[in-house]
């Protein structure tokens, strides 16, 4: 034992380069896991645990103050399958105004005066009057900054909607609202069943249209009317509502995520197995020397298997802090970001798991070829590289031979021929760094691309609040287009959905930016075009009707498509089939696209100077989005990392072993620019032929993977969504093999043309 | 075996059978050349003419700074300090690139491992040499062929370095070394890796290449090789010329 650890160790000092790669490439590998498991971790489980915690509310509701007092409310408490309850609580439905015009919402503010940004968006919020004094046996709030309110004037919002547009300082500012009242926001809270976006103090709600009442029931899945019936409930949320909005925006990431976990490891598998063997097959010649002096062909394998396991270990284990570091970095800013309870970073058994399954990796593709080191007689060890090579391969050197091509040229592509073994595993090195690679900045693209969709960003820059401002928009300098929205919540029998119903003035055929997934557009009154996530939990499909209504208000519609929406919540339909829902609309909005070379920010600047509610969509733009957009980037670097190594090693290996057959090349008169062209040209050719069986792979996985995962979390990509490679991109990436097969070889070949002829000649 | 013929340049060659001759051109000089590796002096201060035509052999024991010597001389390695004059050429202050052109055109080498490369046949190892200077295929095929046909392998010219005896292989590396019509042809323990009867031949076959003028630097532990083809024997002692027997 004592003989195979001095001889591993003076193997792994002698091959520093390669020792130092494989150990680069597990840590790379097991960063890139750790990080993928961590991430998905944080996305998916939080919720969960954070609900149980602080005894979240299986059922929200809101009873019309008007028609139910609060003993009856109360009283609903104890109805069977509520096992506990809280409230009730004075709601109000409070709608939030500009700066400029506080009360009543008409064109006056304060033409000309300073320009004022808003603190929280325009629009309605519930707002409950509540004390939180953590001992709450329902919904026990969460205080994320500030403190509660305790007396007049004083407003907690939601940490989900302090996530809008130039959110940094909420604390301290006031918020207008259009009955006449400016609150000062105190604190930033949470509900981890979205019971509110908005608390005061108790008593301090002026005209409350509502009771709240939250239960916690025996079977969270029972409809609401068990616990409703004979009140008049206004509205009644799930705990599966509010679930799925707090994670929607994660669970958009979540197949991106998972698909890069698994290239990642893919990818690791198959770049720790390609260096492995790598150092296991450029070594026979020493296996050839271990026998001859007398090791077993067990000893030699353990030679090889420690070797393999030195860098392995370390490389693992620093793999696993830097993994664990950057995800709990990166976890806490995506709970932020998505406003989920703090993840409590990677589990212990993540770490366990990336530990032994990349460590398992290594052991298994350092196996099959130490075993095979073992076997292999010493004098075929011995002669390794200088074995005769027959057949088609030396037939293409000699037919490269009588081409036309400068020497060096046709001697570097005849390279690849001579060692088939070799160059297998350099064309798979860059064929799956390319393939990764591809797939990598595909996932980054559709993701992109979907976001982009999503908001919609390409159609308008700016959003304006209110009504009747159309005609002078339209007007205004820098105004290409303006189209009115106007939205109502409504509710969609037999689901406890509740839907946004949204309509656009004018012709119903304009798509307004929205990409199709599946059927068509609108085309005329009575059709909607919903979310796929709809279909998919509803299990109705394109041809169906859907009902939809609220209070009293009602609509048939026929689903004639769906569409990427903001969210999976959201209805399109045409103006007038919105009429019924005009009186309850939730506010109108005028999305506008600026004429190019338009500054948003400047457009919105003057209009705020005018007392006119307006945003830019960039600063809408989510920062969640922002953070999955540079996560997966951290990703496909991480990946292209891992995979460049991997080519790096390969080249290297190929080059040195050939570093005799360059020595006598000098020897003959062969320049350090012959010799030069000689090794880049046959690396470049391995480069390119590893980018062309890459590129279509990549582009296969993508296909093939990122759908599938796409449909786990209830998403369908349309077709230009996963088309996504243009011919420039998908010929960057064939390059990208050749330069970073040629990058590979440039070290090792700048080596071969310098170094001294007869120092070469003596190499082995 | 055929006497070679026909690529010896003019100003060196002797008509055959002709005696080495005192006076001629002097092909190498080397002055005071040193070269050493950290604390070890693998040439401590050698100085050594060789004149054109002549067949030299350098011999001595393992370590004795012989084979550092032809490396100097072929450009494959750097002095420490001293000069080395090639056909009144000082190639010590050369770039890589200029050493490498030297070598094309001045130097022919045969090495005791052959150094053939195993990926090309017979034909294409012995082109290679003209290719690297420029020279056109189908010249240097045909150039090659002559060269394979006058050491008797011609037959071989298709078959790979591996299929080959070891005489044949260094038969081939001559014909490298010939291809070139070098000023100066350096052989590194040429029947060290030989049988008896292989280096029986190759020996034959400097001789004769020596007969017809060609100039050679032999370093070799085989007295036999040194009696019958040098000119000139020189011993070498822990990097030092120690003794010179001209014959």
């Amino acid at each position: 034992m004592r003989a195979v650890w001095r001889a591993a160790r003076y193997a792994v000092r002698r091959r520093r380069l390669q020792t130092l790669i494989i150990g680069v490439v597990v840590l790379l590998s097991t960063a890139t896991t750790v990080l993928a498991m961590g991430l998905l971790a944080t996305v998916d489980g939080p919720y969960d645990r954070a609900f149980a915690q602080q005894r979240g509310a299986h059922l929200t509701v809101s009873y019309d103050a008007a028609r139910t007092t609060g003993a009856q409310a109360a009283a609903s408490a104890a109805r069977p399958g509520v096992t506990a309850a809280g409230g009730p609580y004075a709601s109000q439905i409070m709608t939030v105004g500009s700066p400029g015009r506080p009360a009543g919402g008409s064109s006056g503010g304060s033409p000309g005066g300073p320009s004022v940004r808003p603190a929280l968006p325009p629009g309605p919020i519930t707002v409950v009057a509540r004390a939180a004094d953590g001992g709450d046996r329902v919904d026990r709030l969460t205080l994320k900054r500030g403190r509660w309110a305790t007396g007049p004037g004083e407003i907690v919002v939601g940490s989900d909607l302090a996530r809008g547009p130039g959110q940094t300082e909420l604390i301290g500012q006031k918020v207008p609202f259009t009955d006449g009242r400016t609150l000062t926001i105190v604190g930033l809270g949470r509900s981890i069943t979205r019971s509110a976006q908005g608390w005061v103090a108790p008593g301090q709600l002026t005209r409350p249209d509502g009771r709240q009442m939250l239960y916690r029931l025996a079977d969270p899945a029972a409809p609401a009317a068990n616990v409703t019936a004979g009140l008049a409930a206004t509205s009644a949320q799930s705990y599966e509502v509010a679930r799925r909005k707090a994670t929607e925006d994660g669970k958009v990431a979540i197949p991106f995520l998972v698909a890069f976990g698994v290239a990642g490891l893919i990818v690791a598998v198959l770049i720790i197995g390609n260096v492995v063997s790598g150092a296991v097959v450029s070594g026979f010649r020493h296996i050839g020397v271990l026998k001859a002096i007398g090791f077993t062909p067990a000893q030699v394998t353990g030679v090889y298997l420690m070797m393999i396991a030195v860098p392995a270990v370390v490389g693992c284990l620093a793999g696993t802090v830097a993994g664990n570091i950057l995800a709990g970095a990166v976890s806490a800013s995506l709970s932020e970001s998505l406003d989920l309870p703090a993840a409590s970073g990677v589990s212990v058994a993540v770490d366990v798991l990336a530990v032994l399954g990349v460590l398992g990796v290594a052991a298994v593709t350092a196996l099959v070829p130490a075993v095979r080191a073992g076997l292999v007689p010493a004098a075929v060890a011995v002669s390794a590289g200088a074995a005769p090579r027959r057949g088609r391969a030396l037939r293409v050197q000699r037919l490269l031979a009588r081409t036309r091509l400068p020497r060096p040229v046709s001697l570097g592509l005849g390279v690849p021929f001579a060692r088939p073994g070799r160059t297998a595993l350099t064309v798979s090195a860059v064929a799956f760094g390319v393939a990764a690679v591809t797939l990598a900045v595909g996932l980054s693209r559709t993701l992109d691309a979907y976001f982009t969709d999503e908001t919609r960003l390409r159609t308008f820059q700016v959003e304006v609040v209110g009504q009747g401002e159309a005609p002078s928009l339209a007007g205004r300098p820098g105004t290409a287009k303006v189209a009115v929205t106007s939205s109502a919540q409504v509710h969609v029998p037999g689901s406890s959905r509740a839907v946004e119903l949204k309509a656009y003035q004018g012709a119903p055929a304009d798509r307004h930016g929205y990409r199709v997934v599946s059927g068509r557009w609108l085309d005329g009154p009575g059709q909607v075009v919903v979310g796929d996530p709809f279909l998919e939990e509803s299990g109705k499909r394109i041809g169906d009707t859907v009902t939809v209504g609220t209070d009293g208000r009602k609509a048939v519609l026929r689903i004639v498509g769906t569409a990427i929406v903001d969210g999976s919540d959201t209805f399109v339909t045409d103006w007038a089939s919105f009429a019924p829902f005009g009186d309850v609309a939730l506010g109108s909005l005028m999305e506008v696209t600026l004429t190019p070379g338009t500054s948003a920010r400047a457009y919105v600047d003057a209009l705020t100077a005018e007392g006119v509610m307006a945003h830019t969509t960039d600063e809408g733009t989510d920062v969640e989005q922002a953070i999955v957009l540079g996560l997966v980037a951290l990703l496909t670097l991480g990946i292209a990392a891992v995979a460049g190594l991997g080519v790096f090693n390969t080249v290297v290996l190929n080059t040195r072993d050939r570093v005799r057959d360059f020595g006598i090349l000098k020897s003959l008169g062969a320049t350090p620019k012959q010799v030069l062209t000689v090794v880049l040209v046959s690396m470049g050719a391995l480069g390119l032929l590893g980018g062309l069986i890459g590129l279509p792979l990549g582009m296969a996985a993508h296909q093939v993977v990122l759908p599938a995962m796409a449909r786990t979390g209830g998403i369908v990509l349309p077709y230009g969504l996963t088309e996504i490679f243009p011919w420039t991109l998908a010929a960057l990436f064939v390059l990208a093999g050749i330069a970073i097969a040629v990058l590979g070889a440039l070290v090792p070949a700048g080596w071969a043309a310098r170094i001294r002829t007869a120092t070469a000649l003596r190499s082995e | 075996m055929t006497r070679p013929r026909g690529y010896i340049p003019g100003p060196t060659r002797r008509r055959p059978g002709e005696p080495y001759r005192p006076g001629m051109e002097l092909m190498v000089r080397l002055k005071d050349v040193r070269k050493e590796y950290g604390e070890t002096a693998a040439l401590a201060g050698v100085t050594l003419d060789i004149r054109a035509g002549e067949a030299v052999a350098v011999m001595g024991p393992s370590g004795s700074g012989k084979s550092t010597l032809l490396n100097m001389v072929a450009g494959l390695d750097r002095p420490t300090s001293g000069q080395v004059i090639v056909r009144g050429e000082d190639i010590t202050g050369m770039g890589e690139a200029a050493l490498a052109k030297y070598r094309r055109r001045r130097i022919g080498m045969v090495f005791q491992f052959f150094y053939l490369l195993d990926d090309l046949p017979v034909l294409e190892n012995v082109m290679l040499a003209a290719q690297l200077l420029g020279i056109g295929r189908r010249q240097a095929r045909t150039r090659a062929m002559e060269l394979l046909d006058e050491l008797g392998i011609a037959d071989r010219a298709d078959a790979y370095p591996v299929a080959l005896s070891g005489g044949e292989r260094q038969r081939v590396g001559v014909a490298r070394a010939l291809m070139n019509r070098p000023a100066l042809l350096l052989a590194d323990e040429p029947t060290g890796a030989l049988d008896s009867r292989a280096g029986e031949q190759v020996m034959d076959l400097l001789l004769d290449l020596n007969q017809i003028g060609q100039t050679l630097l032999i370093v070799t532990h085989d007295e036999r090789l040194a009696a019958r083809c040098a000119d000139r024997v020189i011993a070498f002692e822990d990097g030092r010329l120690a003794t010179e027997v001209t014959r």
